[in-house]
């Protein structure tokens, strides 16, 4: 209860400014408030939503994952090969999964075992990643078109959004973990202080290690998911989402550096950015200055949040 | 009024949040003279010393120097001013040069903007060489050994119009040779009418090198002697005379079995050489020692957290792999609460129930998954035995005061079932009641037959709490003593250098 509190205590600032833009937008719009807006708006965001949690997991344990804009692209193309190949969804699910949990291990290895710098490594891996996605497509895209692989992705009769579903359900899997599992846990324990849960017996090399890893199977979830929504795998297409994984985090509440954080609270960071990209294209701002007006709005939201938190801790 | 003085300070208190760091205190400097001051740990002399360079201002009393009051607290005044100071910890930036470590806040200018690179080095060589010291100026400060490391904190200190030079315990990585070396250039220096503070524990060198001595106890001010008028025995009775107040609870039992044995145990890194102690079920053994005496080290080679190359850890009976690691340690029934229990106790932003888990969490949830009701259960109960004053166990453990933290530490190391338990400073900085609390615990774990080592500063504690006392200095247990033989001189002396012999103690 008092986390629920607490969580709500932290975030209304941000809430503020999803529900300013929604009434701004819908005045200058009346597309915008409907059913069918807000549909796809749940199509478009719900990837970001797990690609982010995966974000905020690495960040709270007080790390950080460049990567991961690189897993979702080369998992996409993994799964894409498969259900071309043929094979059953499931097992495209788990490819995907699976690939997305490799990179992740990789970058796992190289940063607990090897002891080298998150930012450096996972800047090195997005190389690495993007690359073999290149390798792999030939720089074409990959099309898919097997029908019920592209409906996980799709609005069934126009209403029912199955991207968001599949996407729903692995957030909520990625708060179970959070909640309810040692590796959630230790996250915390080990972003919070590192030293003091080395001490408390905690094996903080293989959990670092697991961190990523997870970050990664989540990526990879998503990407299987993107493509089926997108219809091909495009071997540039996680360009950026790295950083906007971050950013949603950060706007979530999550610090860095400090272990604390929530992926309940990253849902309002996916939430805010989504909106504001949507609502651009309704109001008809540029596409030449969308850009830009979005990176100012997220600075725009961190500053207050940063600021309103910082109040909070004082008293 | 007298100006002779080069520093006067009158009636300087310094008050931490829950703690008089300094009450009342005088302490005077004369040109040309090392005045010795002297404390046990805790004592208050590197506050006086940091109140001294301006990196605390105090809240009563005044410091004149020369004469002249000084009313604004800041290193830089304290620089303008003359006074010098090297830390126990040094301040060098290890990627540069000695030279630019030694011109660092006022490197010579060339065209305004440019550092002169070459007459900074000339300077620095001609520095180095006036102190008759063998340093290349272009070697890196992380290149050269710690001996010169502090000399060079010396020459920084001189190319400051310095009057006053304050040394927190300079010479303890110094071998004999280096501290002659280092004691010849303070005599030079008080030739030439600097007046030197010197912060040191070793009793030898005090007739060696002091003029003067003043001993601090508990942040008050005891007495100031001239060093030829006093002895090594006087001033170890005058630095202990603290009192043992009725807070010891302990129900003493005949010990039972060997829980904790180590034999031999030598550590390159940590510099241990041939460790050897045990402990047994039913015992609280103290581990005395100044700090730097390898006191926290051993714990924590015996916890596996730092390595050991040679020796041999028995716990319960079974021989520990060096190569093993503290979860193998914690899984066998060992448990180590540290002694800063902010950076390495406790999650100050994560609520107490989850601190109190942390340690025992593949106990509890022995599948992976948390199971709440079982964690609930142990955080509750240990909350209700332990009484940690808290509205909700979700309360952050950052929010709460100094004594309900350890508790929560312990409430921690309980959880994971530990037979036997290293204290390390159990009741730093908490009040009286809380401390008292904790005695009582520990004295009710060692009655079902747990097995306590306890390091601490504190004298009365260590007496007041022990079966058994093992005496560290230099990295070496020096000494074993049996509580009720024990006093504070006799181990104070022991924990020193130049300890007074047995049979004097006892007459």
């Amino acid at each position: 209860m008092d986390k629920i509190k607490s969580t709500f205590k932290r975030v209304p600032i941000i809430l503020w400014f999803i529900v300013v833009l929604i009434v701004l937008f819908s005045i200058r719009s009346d597309q915008y408030l409907t059913m069918r807006n807000l549909l796809v708006l749940l199509q478009q965001g719900s990837v970001l939503l797990v690609v982010a949690s995966a974000s905020t997991f690495v960040i709270i344990s007080g790390g950080l994952d460049l990567s991961l804009g690189g897993i979702l692209t080369l998992s996409g193309v993994t799964a894409a090969l498969a259900i071309n190949a043929g094979l059953p969804i499931p097992t495209v699910l788990i490819t995907g999964a699976l690939t997305g949990f490799v990179c992740g291990t990789l970058n796992g290895f190289l940063i607990s075992v090897c002891g080298l710098q998150p930012f450096i490594t996972t800047l090195g891996t997005q190389g690495v990643f993007y690359g073999l996605a290149l390798v792999l497509t030939n720089k074409q895209g990959i099309p898919v078109s097997n029908e019920a692989f592209i409906s996980l992705g799709g609005l069934i009769n126009r209403t029912i959004p199955m991207a968001a579903i599949c996407c729903a359900i692995f957030y909520l899997f990625a708060i179970v973990v959070q909640d309810h599992t040692r590796l959630g846990r230790y996250t915390f324990a080990i972003g919070g202080n590192e030293e003091g849960a080395r001490l408390s017996g905690i094996d903080t090399r293989l959990w670092k290690w697991i961190v990523y890893a997870f970050a990664g199977f989540l990526t990879g979830l998503a990407a299987v998911i993107l493509v089926a929504r997108l219809e091909v795998a495009d071997p540039l297409v996680g360009t950026k989402w790295e950083f906007e994984a971050i950013a949603c985090t950060i706007l979530g509440g999550t610090s860095m550096n400090i272990g604390k954080g929530d992926v309940k609270g990253t849902i309002l960071g996916v939430t805010l950015l989504t909106i504001i990209r949507s609502g651009l294209n309704v109001i008809r701002v540029p596409s030449l200055w969308q850009s830009a007006v979005i990176g100012t709005v997220i600075i725009l939201a961190i500053v207050f949040q940063v600021s309103t938190t910082a109040r909070g801790e004082k008293k | 009024m007298e100006t002779n003085y080069l520093i006067e300070m009158q009636h300087i208190t310094k008050i931490f949040p829950g703690v008089k760091a300094l009450d009342d205190i005088n302490f005077t400097l004369k040109p040309g003279e090392v005045h010795v001051l002297l404390g046990e740990n805790g004592a208050g002399k590197s506050t006086l010393m940091k109140v001294l360079a301006g990196a605390y201002t105090p809240d009563a009393g005044t410091l004149l120097a020369e004469g002249r009051e000084i009313t604004r607290f800041d290193p830089i005044t304290a620089k303008k001013n003359g006074i010098g100071i090297i830390y126990q910890e040094f301040n060098l930036v290890p990627y540069l040069s000695v030279a630019e470590n030694i011109y660092i806040d006022h490197m010579p200018p060339k065209m305004g903007v440019l550092v002169d690179r070459k007459q900074m080095h000339q300077q620095a060589d001609k520095l180095l060489h006036d102190m008759k010291m063998n340093v290349d100026a272009h070697a890196l400060a992380s290149e050269i050994p710690v001996a010169q490391q502090q000399m060079v904190e010396v020459a920084k200190a001189l190319t400051h119009d310095l009057k006053v030079l304050i040394m927190d315990e300079p010479t303890a990585s110094l071998s004999e040779v280096e501290i002659q070396q280092l004691f010849e250039i303070v005599r030079s220096l008080t030739k030439q009418g600097i007046g030197v503070i010197y912060i040191s524990h070793r009793l030898q060198e005090i007739s060696q090198i002091g003029d003067r001595i003043t001993i601090m106890r508990d942040g008050k001010y005891i007495c100031t002697k001239d060093v030829k008028d006093t002895s090594p025995e006087e001033i170890v009775k005058l630095m202990v005379g603290r009192e043992i107040v009725d807070l010891y609870h302990r129900n003493r039992q005949k010990p039972g079995e060997v829980a904790l044995k180590v034999e031999h145990l030598y550590s390159e890194k940590e510099r241990l050489s041939d460790v050897g102690m045990e402990l047994r079920r039913g015992e609280i053994v103290g581990l005395a020692g100044l700090v730097g005496a390898g006191r926290t080290e051993l714990a924590r080679a015996i916890f596996h957290v730092d390595p050991y190359e040679k020796g041999d850890v028995t716990l319960l009976g079974k021989l520990a792999d060096k190569k093993q690691s503290p979860r193998d340690m914690i899984e066998r029934g060992l448990s180590l609460i540290p002694e800063d229990r902010k950076r390495q106790g406790l999650s100050l932003i994560l609520p107490i129930a989850q601190n109190i888990v942390m340690a025992s969490l593949s106990k509890i949830n022995p599948r992976g998954w948390i199971r709440a009701a079982a964690e609930k259960k142990c955080v509750d109960q240990y909350i209700k035995e332990l009484n940690v004053i808290t509205p909700s166990s979700e309360q952050l453990a950052g929010n709460l005061s100094g004594g309900n933290q350890q508790k929560v530490v312990l409430a921690k190391w309980l959880c994971t079932k530990a037979e036997v338990i290293i204290f390390d400073e159990p009741t730093r900085g908490i009040d009286v009641g809380a401390k008292k609390e904790i005695y009582a615990f520990m004295d009710e774990l060692v009655k079902t037959g747990k097995a306590i080592l306890m390091i601490s500063s504190e004298l009365p504690e260590i007496i007041g709490m022990s079966d058994r006392i093992y005496v560290m200095r230099d990295r070496k247990i020096v000494k074993e003593l049996q509580s009720n033989e024990a006093t504070q001189e006799m181990i104070i002396s022991y924990a020193m250098e130049g300890a007074i012999e047995e049979e004097r103690q006892d007459g």
